[in-house]
């Protein structure tokens, strides 16, 4: 398989890097002709990146047998989930951000691409992949959620000091800002939790237990059940504004400082390598 | 002699308001005027785009020199409107630099406000009124169909016209930094003077829907609350309508604060953390400053608006060459096409001129030569004549579409084979 996955090292960052420079137009000059290429081809960047997949697992195993897999695995998260959120909300200004993010990680990805793969036999069972896929998705959106909030932060602090620079005038309103990160908040929620409780099904067919004591398996079921709670508060109390943007992103930071912790403290059969 | 384009016109540049205000000239005014001038033999064509700011009168003509005086003669004699305008001086422009300067009209890059948006549908109108006015006007016509064509490919392509620059546009351009509509937004309006309303309007222009007006006279409050189909409340109302409202705008004359900081802290619980915007366009200030400190509010006096405006016109002017470069664009293709129209009539009466000759010549010799001869004689003198045309020709239109052929060209054509008598025999010929 490898000639067919080799020009998909080229063609992948190629493309997210087209759109990045479209939604950097879009950006700096409220181009409408970018703002509406730059999607289009966010999208056909998408499509390429889902054949890679094929073309990379033969339809065998889940494509991600090393590190610089994961990062194209969340290069193609944040892509995906943006592209929802931006047809969703129909605002793309913000798309510049996200995809650098999508692009730097596809890049990473890329230039350190592993010929010579070994398949850990976890990766052959579809329900693991479909666990890792939705657990990456999941987590991808609440750090977009979490970016989200920190521009929300960030605009409403440039408005308020009566600052009118890039901030200011690149940025989508405020309330914008909001709905879209509260969208990327359920999508990472939704994600998340379908990838937890496909990992707690896989589990308990392999292992005949449904929560293993895992590190990292406890703090991903905590930070989900915060999360629940957290965004059941924010209806209940109707939480919104710079709160809740600062919820997202303190949120987050805690979620990614645990889930590092726990990385540094166990190692578990999460790690393939 | 070719016809030339000319602009004759007043404007802020030039003349106060007074003096503009006596120029202005209505629909029908401009319609009578037009009807008179096309019976002048000095004038081709003729248009008139008048605003508050500018009356430029647009002409087609071959004889330019009476042009300022007529227009003169007309306010005075025919509107005896008794303008002294040796207080003054129209300018005017000629040619190319008559093209230009509608262009940079129709691009508010000769309004008083830089950019300024409406000027673009003024020139539109005073383009229907030349429609609709008798006679042909090509020229001209065209000529307004390009400058309403770079106006907008000056905006589109531009940011020349972008951020607001009036304090009533500006508080609306901040409030879209928050909401990104207004539909479902109340807006808190404190006072019913001229500044309040210029707002809700501007507000109302860009979707909002729900105003309540408070304001210490009922009766002007409840009047502008009619006008905006809004509410009336009284002042004292104010700590209660701050529960429910997104944005307040406070212009009024009072001395005193209409707004505290304890008001706003009371209703935020009320309405829950929501963000409020306050913009306080009133002297003295009617919204307590303290206010600021409270994270939810995002409280803007007429300072800062200012601030946000004289920004803006930095930004517009540092989009002025990337304007200019549009007009110099359109005011290119508009040349080549007027320039292909005079030369248009040129080859056409250069082409009958040799016609003529040929056929003169031909005339002689028809009785001495037989029906077949008479056949190849007229063969080779059309070939001849072709050929002898086809140079000149091919020169002219080259000329005309590299915009290198200038009136004097044309001129010295028009004398070598004494067009203009070739053209009043056709004139004549045609009655």
């Amino acid at each position: 398989m490898q000639p067919l996955i080799q020009p998909f090292n080229v063609l992948l960052p190629m493309l997210y890097g087209i759109a990045l420079i479209y939604y950097g137009f879009y950006l700096r000059n409220g181009n409408e002709q970018s703002g509406k290429w730059a999607p289009n081809i966010l999208l056909s960047a998408l499509v390429v990146h889902l054949l890679y997949f094929i073309a990379r697992s033969n339809f065998q195993y889940f494509p991600i047998t090393n590190s610089f897999d994961s990062l194209s695995m969340v290069a193609f998260s944040i892509a995906m989930i943006h592209l929802i959120i931006e047809r969703t909300s129909g605002e793309g200004k913000t798309g510049f951000f996200f995809i650098s993010i999508a692009f730097v990680f596809q890049v990473s990805a890329s230039m350190f691409h592993v010929v010579d793969i070994h398949i850990h036999e976890l990766l052959t069972n579809p329900i693991f992949g479909i666990h890792v896929f939705f657990t990456l998705v999941g987590i991808s959106a609440l750090a977009i959620s979490a970016i989200y909030g920190l521009m929300y932060w960030m605009l409403a602090k440039q408005i308020k000091s009566h600052n009118m620079g890039i901030i200011y005038r690149g940025m989508p309103p405020l309330d914008q800002l909001e709905a879209m990160g509260r969208l990327s908040s359920i999508l990472g929620l939704v994600s998340l939790g379908l990838g937890l409780i496909m990992g707690h099904f896989y589990a308990y067919r392999v292992l005949g237990i449904l929560f293993p004591p895992d590190l990292k398996i406890i703090i991903n079921d905590v930070a989900w059940i915060f999360y629940l709670l957290g965004w059941a508060i924010v209806k209940i109390k109707n939480y919104n504004g710079l709160r809740l943007s600062k919820l997202a992103f303190w949120g987050f930071i805690a979620y990614a400082g645990a889930i590092m912790a726990a990385n540094f403290i166990s190692t578990s059969f999460h790690q393939f390598n | 002699m070719s016809e030339q384009l000319i602009v004759i016109g007043w404007s802020h540049k030039n003349a106060p308001v007074e003096f503009r205000d006596k120029l202005f000239l209505s629909k029908d005014e401009i319609q009578g005027l037009v009807k008179e001038a096309v019976q002048k033999d000095f004038i081709q064509e003729v248009t008139i785009l008048s605003t508050c700011n500018r009356t430029e009168f647009y002409f087609v003509s071959a004889n330019t020199s009476p042009l300022i005086s007529w227009v003169k003669e007309w306010y005075n004699d025919n509107l005896k409107r008794d303008i002294d305008f040796l207080q003054c001086e129209p300018y005017t422009h000629q040619g190319n630099e008559t093209i230009k300067q509608l262009f940079r009209v129709a691009s508010g890059m000769e309004s008083m406000m830089l950019g300024e948006n409406q000027i673009l549908s003024q020139v539109k109108t005073a383009h229907e009124h030349l429609l609709m006015s008798s006679g042909k006007t090509p020229s001209l016509n065209q000529l307004f169909r390009d400058a309403v064509s770079c106006g907008k490919a000056v905006r589109t392509d531009t940011d020349l016209c972008r951020g607001a620059v009036s304090i009533s546009l500006a508080a609306v351009e901040l409030a879209k930094r928050i909401y990104s509509s207004f539909q479902k937004q109340k807006i808190l309006l404190v006072g019913a003077g001229e500044s309040a309303e210029l707002t809700a309007k501007h507000f109302q222009e860009n979707g909002a829907t729900q105003f309540i007006i408070v304001n210490r006279s009922e009766e002007r409050g409840k009047r502008l609350a009619e006008k905006f189909s809004a509410e009336y409340a009284k002042l004292s109302e104010i700590p209660e309508l701050l529960k429910q409202v997104d944005i307040v705008v406070a212009a009024t004359h009072s001395k005193e604060y209409l707004i505290t900081i304890n008001q706003v802290n009371q209703a935020l619980n009320a309405r829950q953390y929501k963000n409020l915007l306050m913009i306080d366009i009133s002297t003295p200030r009617n919204i307590d400053t303290e206010i600021h400190k409270i994270q939810e509010v995002f409280l803007y006096d007429i300072d800062h608006l200012e601030d946000v405006i004289s920004e803006n016109l930095i930004k517009r002017k540092d989009e002025i060459p990337s304007a200019e470069r549009i007009i110099k664009e359109h005011s290119r293709k508009f040349i080549s096409w007027f320039k292909s129209l005079e030369v248009k009539p040129t080859i056409s009466l250069l082409t009958q001129y040799y016609e003529k000759i040929r056929l003169e010549e031909l005339h002689r010799y028809e009785h001495k030569v037989s029906e077949d001869e008479k056949n190849a004689m007229s063969k080779l003198s059309k070939g001849l004549v072709r050929k002898l045309l086809h140079y000149p020709i091919t020169h002219l239109k080259g000329l005309a579409d590299g915009q290198e052929l200038d009136p004097q060209t044309i001129d010295t054509i028009w004398r070598l084979y004494r067009l203009e008598e070739m053209k009043d025999s056709e004139v004549e010929k045609s009655e």
